[in-house]
């Protein structure tokens, strides 16, 4: 331990100061012969050995409180290594998938493990680092032990904040497109930046090893114990009378519970078979005894269910491909599949395959398996003709699909993710997200997926049946849910860590889900299958090196002063004196003004209340970017009325509704908040050119500001180099290729943006960007935002990029 | 030393039987030969007035009739019997406690006798007040009577005063005044106490001398203060467990109110 102010060390002498006052009061007592001496004799013989414990403890408390003090002083620090590799940020990828349920080589489960893992990473990773954590599972999941959302922290947050049963486990495989999208993520935040990024997972052989050897992640394998493997139990049914008998083999003691409407009930033991009684919506689990793993072996089967699914396998003609599915769809236990050729499709339930002539909208309920080659009345030719539907108010569900002939065809569809068909995952604008949503439970699927380039016997396939039956299992419940709400959790299975809020919300944890709304309505979700296998992957990320760090102990040495003076003051009841003495020199020890110097307040953006929410979204989504992007912080932005303005380094307007008008006074309010220093930044929602909000804005600002007309803003303007050095504006349209304001005194104090800059940074609670930029795409949005950073550094630090001393730095950026 | 230990005895037993005279009297005055609870009142004599009697045992009938002042003189039906104890332990000597224990005594005794009562103090005083009173006045002088001595001699028309600071064994107090019970009238307990004993009026390192065996302690005061008021409010509890239609008892401070006030309210509570 080494000392900043050592000097300081000499104070520890006075460690003796309580030492010598307590010898001092031994000799100087006072000598009383005392009446009640009766009582002091009858409360030594029980207490004596109490009393002096608690003197001997008075003298020692005394003697650490001054050994702290004068540590306090001295400022102690420590040097610690720490990867050097997480100066300019670091990325922890976990594994939350399925396989850390599985019990590691430690015994504890692998999910602690990790937990435990990335504890150890965060402790070695320097103070000052900021960076991000995500979990990987079949998707990318932010941590959401922040309440604030932030994405990025400091390592010692996230220590603080860390609590593993709120770390968002799934019951979902880890696949290599869930850490895809986490790459992704960590791109968007850091950009280029050369940042330390972890994998902890036990590298479950549900990833690709290729993808793996071949990233920069630095891979931190968790030893696990062989996985259980593949311990299925087959469960037969045989109806006798109004029973249902259950066959289960291999005959062993199991454990059961069976559900009935929205009771559980423990079977306890389960021998070979077992009679039940079967009403409806019963279902059965069943699950091995002596598992290891909770949830290895779990199976469920509905026992009355399976025999009723009816569906219609519609073709225009018979081809291989619809052969194939059709001998798929037979393997499908429980369901009774119809074959149809031609004519018009009989039944609730169809799946169509490939081109058809009929109206869809007339199907009940429907399946559509679609080929590119093939044109239909959907004529899906391309991932580029699904665009996200601006007509309809849920864009989540809304597409847009344009036929071949050219007319538009618009309706709700659900359009699911296609696993390993990656080529949707292409969109740059909140696409993939959309297709993600598993949780819809509209009447048309459409699958683009050509069965025919396939091989013939589909059975066989290995891609596309257990595809084919993960989608029908969700597809027939939906059946008989098509109206309902939001599930709720009726019942889930017990695993190593228990599953969050979030996770239970997208039913992404094996248990019985029941609708409120539709009683008797279940919706089952199975535990995934373990990985076959561990992968055992070489480390090619970066090389990793350490560099010595202070860390210093003050903060720590200060709790310890505290607790001591806590201490002395329980102690010290009756004698207020040192009481009073060490309150005082506890608050002298906090008075350190190398932390008054580090004060700062976070920037408060003002908005109108005739804002749109989405907007004001988008506003608080950039802002807690730009903290990281810039030294800026911003408070969340606040609705404010212009008496208030004040208050607020800028006000942002970006509505579709017209701006104003104001009354007389707050017309004058604004201008003198504009005229002392104040910005109102305005952001066409609509991108348009000549909207009604830009023909409102225009006429409002001319009567705050008599004489004076929208101006075009110069590229040249500082506008464009407050932060970034841009030479174009951007947003989500480039409806107009300028910025317009008006100035005073040579400072804008409004500025309109007519290519809705805010509506280009939108994100959806997922994560992705909700609105697609056109034409550029990806650069045009990080254009906009670095557009708007400028406008927020202009609200701050106005021209200060004009000072001559910036010019030859910009003028050499200028030349590159 | 004060000019008080040079004090003749005579001149001590004169100044103490002042003060037992002028406390005692006005007892007597305001509560009159009922107030100590007798059962009943019966003429006795009628005696001449002389200046500086009270006026309000004038018999002004008579008066009207002979023209002459008249003073009436009761006697009690029952004639009450009173044993006084003190505690003759060390602890007593503390501060002023024994003198306080010694005027309390004195004044009973000199109000028993006013009211013709048969009075004993310990060890054995019966007859004559002034040797009791020389007893008493004698600050040196002490005696060996226990409190199972008061067993003997009892009379079930006894009343029994226990004076003392009661830095007893409490079960021992308890089985012993239980036997009081059965042996006299009445046992009245009177705690006499000093201000510090009550309040533990110390804050630093002190060493405590018991004035019984001369052994020692050195302790922090403030550390066992909280400790030493809760075996006092213990000990307390003990004393007033004991209280019943036949036990009292009464806690007085040897430097708190006077001694008047004290009596007042003993005989009040009679």
């Amino acid at each position: 331990m080494s000392f900043l102010s050592s000097i300081f060390l000499w104070a520890g002498l006075s460690v003796v100061v309580p030492i010598l006052i307590a010898l001092w009061n031994r000799k100087r007592f006072q000598r009383e012969a005392f009446g009640g001496y009766y009582l002091l004799k009858r409360i030594l013989e029980t207490t004596r050995r109490r009393i002096r414990i608690l003197e001997i403890l008075k003298l020692l408390n005394r003697i650490a409180l001054f050994s702290l003090l004068v540590l306090v002083f001295a400022d102690p620090f420590r040097m610690e290594r720490r990867l050097g590799n997480a100066s300019d940020g670091f990325a922890l990828l976990i594994d939350a998938g399925r396989v850390m349920q599985s019990p590691a080589d430690t015994g504890w489960s692998l999910a602690e493990e990790a937990s435990r893992r990335a504890v150890d990473l965060l402790k070695k990773l320097p103070d000052h680092a900021q960076g991000t954590i995500f979990f990987v599972s079949d998707r990318c999941d932010s941590a959401p032990i922040f309440e604030t959302r932030r994405l990025t922290a400091r390592a010692s947050e996230w220590l603080s904040a860390w609590e593993l049963n709120k770390l968002p486990f799934t019951g979902q495989p880890t696949t290599t497109e869930g850490l895809s999208q986490c790459l992704q993520k960590i791109r968007g935040i850091f950009g280029d930046q050369k940042i330390y990024s972890a994998l902890i997972s036990p590298m479950p052989s549900t990833f690709d090893k290729k993808f793996l050897e071949t990233s920069s992640l630095q891979l931190e394998s968790l030893a696990a114990k062989p996985l259980a493997g593949d311990r299925n139990i087959e469960i037969q049914q045989e109806v006798v009378g109004e029973r249902i008998r259950i066959h289960v083999s291999p005959s062993a003691s199991r454990k059961a519970a069976v559900i009935q409407g929205a009771r559980v009930e423990d079977l306890g033991n389960l021998m070979d078979t077992v009679d039940l009684l079967a009403s409806d919506q019963t279902f059965l689990w069943v699950r091995p005894a002596d598992d290891v793993d909770p949830w290895v072996g779990h199976r469920v089967v509905s026992l009355n269910q399976s025999s009723s699914m009816k569906v219609t396998l519609w073709a225009e003609r018979e081809s291989p491909g619809y052969l194939s599915l059709l001998t798929a769809l037979r393997n499908y236990s429980g369901l009774k599949v119809n074959r149809q050729i031609g004519g018009e499709p009989s039944g609730d339930s169809i799946i169509v395959y490939r081109s058809f002539k009929f109206d869809p909208s007339s199907l009940p309920r429907a399946w559509f398996f679609l080929d590119y080659e093939h044109p239909s009345s959907f004529g899906v030719r391309d991932q580029k003709q699904w665009v996200a539907g601006l007509e309809l108010s849920d864009a989540r569900k809304a597409f847009q699909m344009v036929t071949q002939d050219g007319s538009i065809f618009v309706k709700k569809y659900l359009i699911l993710d296609l696993d390993r068909f990656e080529t949707l995952e292409s969109f740059d604008d909140g696409a993939p997200a959309l297709l993600k949503d598993r949780n819809s439970r509209d009447r048309h699927w459409i699958s683009p997926f050509d069965l025919e380039d396939l091989t013939t016997d589909l059975s066989l396939e290995p891609t596309f049946i257990p595809y084919l039956y993960r989608r029908l299992d969700r597809w027939l419940a939906v059946d008989q849910s098509t109206q309902s709400g939001e599930w709720q959790v009726l019942w889930t299975l017990a695993g190593a860590t228990p599953p969050t809020k979030e996770v239970l919300a997208r039913q992404a944890w094996p248990g019985i889900y029941i609708d409120p709304k539709s009683p008797g309505l279940f919706k089952i979700v199975e535990p995934a299958k373990l990985p076959e296998s561990l992968l055992q992957v070489s480390n090619k990320g970066d090389e990793l090196h350490w560099r010595d760090e202070k860390i210093f102990l003050k903060q720590t040495l200060l709790q310890l002063l505290a607790w001591s003076l806590c201490f002395e003051l329980l102690l010290c009841l009756a004698s207020v004196r040192w009481a009073w003495i060490g309150v005082w020199l506890f608050i002298l020890s906090l008075s350190d003004t190398t932390q008054a110097a580090n004060v700062t307040r976070p920037i408060q953006m003002g908005v109108l209340s005739s804002m749109d929410a989405d907007r004001k979204t988008a506003l608080q989504q950039i802002l807690l970017e730009f903290e990281h992007m810039s030294n800026l912080t911003f408070e969340k932005p606040e609705e404010a009325t212009p008496a208030k303005f004040w208050n607020y380094a800028a006000i942002v307007i970006s509505s579709t509704h017209p701006f104003g008008p104001f009354k007389k006074e707050e017309r004058e309010q604004i201008r003198e908040y504009c005229e002392r220093g104040g910005v109102l930044i305005f952001d066409d929602p609509l991108a348009s050119a000549d909207s009604e909000f830009y023909r409102s804005v225009k006429k409002e600002l001319s009567q705050i500001f008599p004489g004076r007309e929208m101006a075009a803003v110069s590229k040249d303007d500082v506008l464009f180099r407050t932060f970034y050095l841009l030479s174009e504006v951007s947003g989500r349209k480039l409806s107009s290729p300028y910025l317009e304001g008006i100035s005073l005194d040579k400072r804008w104090v409004a500025i309109f943006s007519f290519n809705d800059v805010l509506g280009a940074n939108l994100k959806s609670a997922r994560g992705d960007y909700a609105l697609s930029v056109s034409p550029y795409g990806i650069s045009q949005r990080t254009l906009a935002r670095r557009l708007w950073l400028n406008l927020m550094m202009y609200a701050v630090t106005l021209d200060y990029k004009d000072d001559a001393i910036h010019l030859p730095h910009i003028l050499k950026k200028r030349v590159r | 030393m004060s000019d008080a230990s040079f004090k003749l005895p005579e001149e001590k037993l004169l100044e103490f039987s002042k003060s037992i005279e002028v406390v005692a009297t006005k007892i007597l005055e305001g509560y009159h030969h009922s107030a100590r609870g007798g059962r009943g009142v019966e003429f006795q004599s009628a005696l001449p007035f002389s200046p500086g009697e009270d006026a309000r045992f004038i018999d002004w009938k008579r008066y009207a009739s002979t023209e002459r002042l008249y003073v009436n003189r009761y006697q009690r039906e029952e004639r009450a019997g009173w044993r006084v104890w003190i505690d003759p332990s060390e602890s007593m000597l503390y501060e002023n406690k024994a003198r306080w224990a010694r005027l309390w005594a004195g004044c009973l005794l000199y109000l028993a006798r006013s009211w013709g009562d048969s009075w004993w103090l310990a060890p054995d005083f019966s007859h004559s007040l002034e040797e009791a009173f020389r007893f008493l006045s004698a600050e040196g002088e002490s005696h060996h009577a226990t409190l199972a001595d008061l067993e003997r001699g009892s009379s079930v028309t006894d009343r029994l005063i226990l004076i003392s600071d009661f830095f007893l064994d409490s079960n021992e107090l308890q089985n012993q005044v239980r036997r009081f019970q059965e042996l006299y009238e009445s046992v009245h307990l009177i705690q006499i106490l000093s201000t510090k004993e009550r309040d533990f009026l110390f804050s630093n390192v002190t060493e405590f001398v018991d004035l019984e065996s001369n052994s020692k302690l050195i302790l922090d005061a403030a550390t066992i203060r909280r400790a030493y008021l809760k075996t006092f409010e213990s000990l307390e509890r003990d004393l007033k467990a004991l209280v019943s239609d036949r036990v009292s008892f009464m806690l007085c401070m040897s430097n708190g109110a006077s001694l008047e006030n004290q009596l007042t309210e003993f005989f009040e509570e009679l």
